[in-house]
């Protein structure tokens, strides 16, 4: 994976991606090109996301059966057809657990770093 | 389907690759970039597609797949590029895999194949004999009333096989059939495939209903092509009348492995099949084979403990009338035993294990050398592609895909060879089959696949394998990597010792082969050409079968009269009659004894016999040495008199003059006058010496025990075309008398099946040995010239002459030739070691077989070397400087 050179723009943490992306499906289905603008808008971005990294998380969700895809036409004419991923049943458990597991990961890495910013 | 999945897979990532490319560009044109600029700034943001594809493949796991291909691709390229090694691979695979199962096939349907019927492993067979001495055979008597005895332990059935005349409106055949006691198919369990199959009901002397038989499924279709009608029709058997119960199903083909019973007969139809001599009344004759289910919850053991008391007094309520005194003692000694009956039992087993073994042993030699062979190439190949692979591991491949590279290459080989190893099977267990018939009729061995079977055959095709793909494949990626690419010309000695080592052993074993086929096909040449007391050629035997028609005095004027016929045929020399025809196997056995002559051991009393009519000697061609022969004149009313051979004088009187000496049989007071000696001539068996016989003449007989006498003829030319008269004048003389015939060379050739057979094979194998070997050492040669081109440059640019580098090269191989054949020798002491039953005037450490086979390999060894010799005396001196 070629490393991020990014002003600004913060690289993602190994595993979050896939929480993100799970996260976004959870407002409705969408595709690719949106899910990466969507992160990218989202994080006031910071969140620059890589197609590279992008496309291989999305086949490795589907294949775990987190989330499954459908060619779905859209656009202004419905003329051209996207790959629509949408959050299964399995993915949406999986998102509530890596949500908490997030959580306490922030919470334990915020009491670390906070007694250091005041002290 | 995988394949295809794999394909919309494919194609969907870049579907939507592209409409992502699309969406971007399009925003980017929002952005206000000119149309060229927007796409590749979308291309950009992209990045690198071919990456990120292969990252998706990786998800979906297909990458394996992908490189399997790569490899089988990469491989079957490498293959084709050298058809010449490809095929000689492939070739001496399919040959040494496709014998090694072929013969394990017949050695599995013989000893190990379960009988195919419920649990047959409860099954038991019966022999019984003193001490160690075992014999598979009972009288009915015995049979009957053990059966009755042993019904708490274990529920016995008896059955012998026979061979009768079975007519049925256009059937006419000679069929295998067999006698069974009535609860035969109950206790072992067979469903009928059609009618019903018999019962106790049908096996009582008597009764109607004894006239029944059951039909196999082959039968049923080939004579009755499957009608179901067939239930309840009349068919005449030996001209006795039979109604057809039913046919069993297709995969019984009864008890004895090696045959296939087509028709079944109650034990209590045989009086009405062989009126003149019942065997169910005799207690003295045995021919019954007698199995067993065990009761459930009994074990074997104890039930033979069991068993064993009650035989005793079996044994006493059946003692045979005519049995001498002498013989009791020896007769009550006589004890059960149990063998494992789950494979039912076979004639065939104590005559074939040992030479298919033999003859497994040889195959896997030739698989052996075969795989020594495919090793040696294919390490000549991955020498010469070493510079290649070395630069391959220097740029960051894996060993392990290498290896596995490699690996398949060597699959590839080995699954052609596979293929090929199916056509060599299935050709060669149809021709041992039909090599191993008897008068005409085909062992049946039930050859189809099985469990035992699949697991040898994939085992062996694993160890092949890895035989000779993994040793290779290992060595050849084992190489330091700067030593491979710095030196371009490498020391042969060092890197091909392995090599060399493998083709040492393999000329060791091809040459333990030879010898082996030598010592055999000796063997079998003496033995087809050695005096043994009478003549081979051009002796005609008629047997005609009127033992149903017949009583033995209307026999007896129905052989005269036929010998007269035969007689004034054009093209007879001389004709004549006997009871047992030499070498046929079958024997007649008594006592004798001289007037006068005391006996250390009863067995000194033992003697064959044969009763003959007038001209048997001249006929036969043994040699008449004192008196006279048999004549006309010895009849009923006549002196009783015999002609007996040399070793009977030399055990009863020694040196003294026999004729006119008087012999009696050791219960007997008739006494019998010696009228003539003839030379010894071999009865049964050519390995043994001539035992002490008696020739009586036909006419003093009063009974032949129903045996019919053989008819014996002599001719000019080819005994064959003597055939055709002598039906039309026997069918003239007597009508409904069915009658075979067959050269004396021809019943001699079935005697010496093994011999034939293990000849036969041995000396092909010895041949593929030696053909493997010469492509060995060729490769070898080949390989060492090529990698010395600049070495034998370089000894020509300092003045060696072509002479001098022919020798050599020669000389190199025949270090090698000599190393391998000391083995050989050792190896072909050790294997003939095992042949010396079929061996025939020749010792196992024959010294001219043994330095022919040398000779032979060495020459071989000269011609493979010879061509790769040639090229190196031709070598430029300039050229293979400029080739470094």
């Amino acid at each position: 994976m070629p490393p991020a050179e990014s002003s600004g723009r913060i690289e993602l943490l190994q595993g979050t991606l896939d929480m993100l992306i799970l996260r976004t499906l959870l407002f409705g289905p969408a595709h690719g090109h949106q899910i990466a603008k969507h992160l990218q808008r989202t994080s006031g971005d910071v969140l620059q996301v890589e197609h590279g990294s992008l496309y291989p998380a999305l086949h490795r969700l589907e294949r775990k059966g987190w989330v499954a895809a459908r060619w779905e036409a859209a656009g202004r004419d419905l003329k051209r057809e996207f790959k629509y991923y949408r959050l299964t049943r399995a993915g949406k458990k999986q998102l509530v657990a890596e949500e908490s597991k997030w959580k306490q990961m922030a919470r334990a890495i915020a009491r670390v770093m906070g007694p250091a910013e005041e002290g | 389907m995988r394949w295809t999945w794999r394909q919309s897979r494919e194609g969907d990532l870049e579907r939507e690759l592209r409409s992502d490319l699309e969406l971007e560009a399009a925003e980017r044109r929002e952005d206000g970039l000119s149309a060229e600029e927007a796409r590749y700034a979308a291309q950009r943001a992209l990045g690198n597609t071919t990456l990120l594809k292969e990252e998706v493949r990786e998800v979906w796991g297909w990458t394996w797949v992908e490189s399997c291909l790569q490899d089988l691709r990469f491989g079957s390229r490498i293959l084709v590029k050298s058809p010449g090694v490809t095929v000689a691979v492939v070739l001496s695979l399919a040959l040494g895999l496709g014998a090694t199962t072929a013969l394990f096939s017949l050695l599995n349907s013989l000893l190990f194949k379960a009988l195919p019927v419920p649990e047959p492993g409860r099954l038991i067979a019966l022999q019984h004999g003193e001490g160690a001495d075992l014999d598979d055979s009972f009288a009915y008597p015995q049979f009957a009333l053990l059966r009755e005895e042993a019904k708490g332990a274990v529920d016995l059935f008896a059955s012998s096989g026979g061979s009768n005349r079975l007519r049925s409106g256009d059937v006419d055949r000679q069929i295998e059939t067999q006698f069974v006691s009535g609860d035969y198919f109950r206790i072992l369990g067979v469903q009928p495939f059609l009618g019903r199959l018999l019962e106790p009901g049908d096996d009582v002397r008597g009764s109607p209903s004894a006239t029944v038989a059951v039909i196999s499924y082959r039968l049923w279709q080939s004579a009755f092509h499957g009608d179901t009608s067939v239930v309840g029709r009349k068919v005449l058997i030996d001209s006795v009348p039979f109604i057809i119960a039913g046919v069993t199903p297709r995969n019984f083909f009864g008890v004895e492995v090696g045959s296939y019973t087509d028709l079944t007969l109650p034990l209590a139809s045989e009086p009405a099949l062989v009126p003149q001599f019942t065997m169910l009344d005799c207690k003295g004759c045995y021919w019954l084979f007698v199995m067993g289910r065990l009761k459930p919850g009994l074990i074997s053991s104890t039930a033979e403990a069991g068993v064993n008391v009650l035989w005793k007094n079996v044994r006493r309520a059946t003692v045979p009338e005519s049995m001498p005194d002498r013989y009791m003692a020896g007769y009550f000694a006589d004890h059960i035993a149990f063998a494992p009956g789950s494979s039912g039992h076979s004639s065939l087993r104590s005559r074939f294990t040992k030479p298919l073994y033999v003859l497994l042993a040889m195959s896997a030699v030739i698989l052996l050398i075969a795989c020594s062979n495919v090793a040696n190439l294919l390490m000549a190949r991955a020498l010469a592609r070493q510079r290649e692979l070395a630069v391959r591991l220097s740029i960051g491949a894996q060993r392990g895909r290498l290896i596995r590279q490699l690996l398949t290459e060597s699959a590839l080989l080995a699954a052609a060879g596979l293929l090929g190893s199916a056509a060599v099977y299935w050709l060669s267990v149809n021709g041992l089959l039909r090599f191993l018939q008897k008068g005409g009729t085909t062992y049946y061995l039930d050859t189809s696949p099985d469990l035992r079977m699949a697991a040898f055959v994939t085992g062996l095709a694993l160890v092949t394998l890895c035989l000779f793909g993994l040793a290779p494949a290992l060595r050849t990626t084992r190489w330091h990597l700067s030593g491979a690419l710095a030196q371009s010309s490498p020391s042969v000695a060092a890197r091909s010792s392995l090599g060399r080592l493998v083709l040492c052993g393999q000329l060791a074993l091809s040459f333990s082969l030879m010898v082996a086929a030598i010592l055999l096909a000796r063997s079998l040449y003496d033995l087809r050409t050695f005096h043994a007391g009478f003549r081979r050629e051009h002796l005609l035997l008629i047997s005609p079968d009127t033992s149903s028609l017949l009583k033995d005095s209307a026999q007896l004027r129905y052989t005269e009269a036929a010998l007269a016929g035969i007689r004034s045929l054009p093209g007879v020399r001389s004709a004549s009659a006997s009871v047992v025809v030499p070498m046929s196997g079958s024997s007649w056995q008594r006592d004798f004894t001289a007037v006068g002559h005391v006996a250390r051991r009863e067995s000194d009393y033992h003697c064959y016999e044969n009763l003959v009519a007038p001209d048997f000697f001249r006929t036969m061609g043994t040699r008449l040495l004192m008196g006279r022969d048999l004549t006309e004149q010895d009849d009923q009313a006549g002196p009783r008199v015999a002609v007996v051979n040399e070793s009977f004088v030399h055990r009863y009187w020694g040196e003294e003059n026999p004729l006119g000496k008087r012999i009696h049989e050791v219960d007997k007071k008739d006494l019998i006058t010696v009228v003539g000696v003839v030379e010894d001539a071999k009865y049964r068996d050519f390995r043994k010496a001539a035992p002490p016989s008696v020739y009586l003449p036909l006419r003093q007989t009063d009974s032949t025990m129903g045996w019919v006498p053989n008819l014996e003829v002599w001719t000019y030319g080819d005994p064959h075309s003597l055939i055709a008269p002598v039906r039309d004048l026997l069918a003239r003389q007597m009508k409904g008398v069915s009658t075979t015939f067959q050269t004396f060379t021809e019943l001699i050739d079935e005697r010496l099946l093994y011999e034939r057979l293990l000849t036969a094979l041995s000396v092909s194998f010895g041949g593929l040995g030696i053909l493997i070997c010469a492509v060995g050492i060729y490769g070898v040669a080949a390989y060492s010239v090529s990698r010395r081109t600049a070495e034998i440059g370089v000894r020509m640019a300092l003045g060696a002459t072509p002479g001098a580098v022919m020798r050599l090269i020669f000389r190199e191989q025949m270090v090698l030739v000599c190393a391998g054949l000391c083995g050989g020798a050792a190896g072909a002491l050790l294997l003939t070691r095992f042949l010396r039953t079929w061996l025939f005037g020749v010792s196992p450490g024959d010294v001219p077989s043994l330095a022919g086979s040398m000779l032979c390999l060495a020459a071989i060894t000269a011609l493979a070397t010879s061509i790769p010799a040639r090229r190196a005396a031709g070598i430029e001196p300039l050229r293979a400087l400029r080739h470094q």
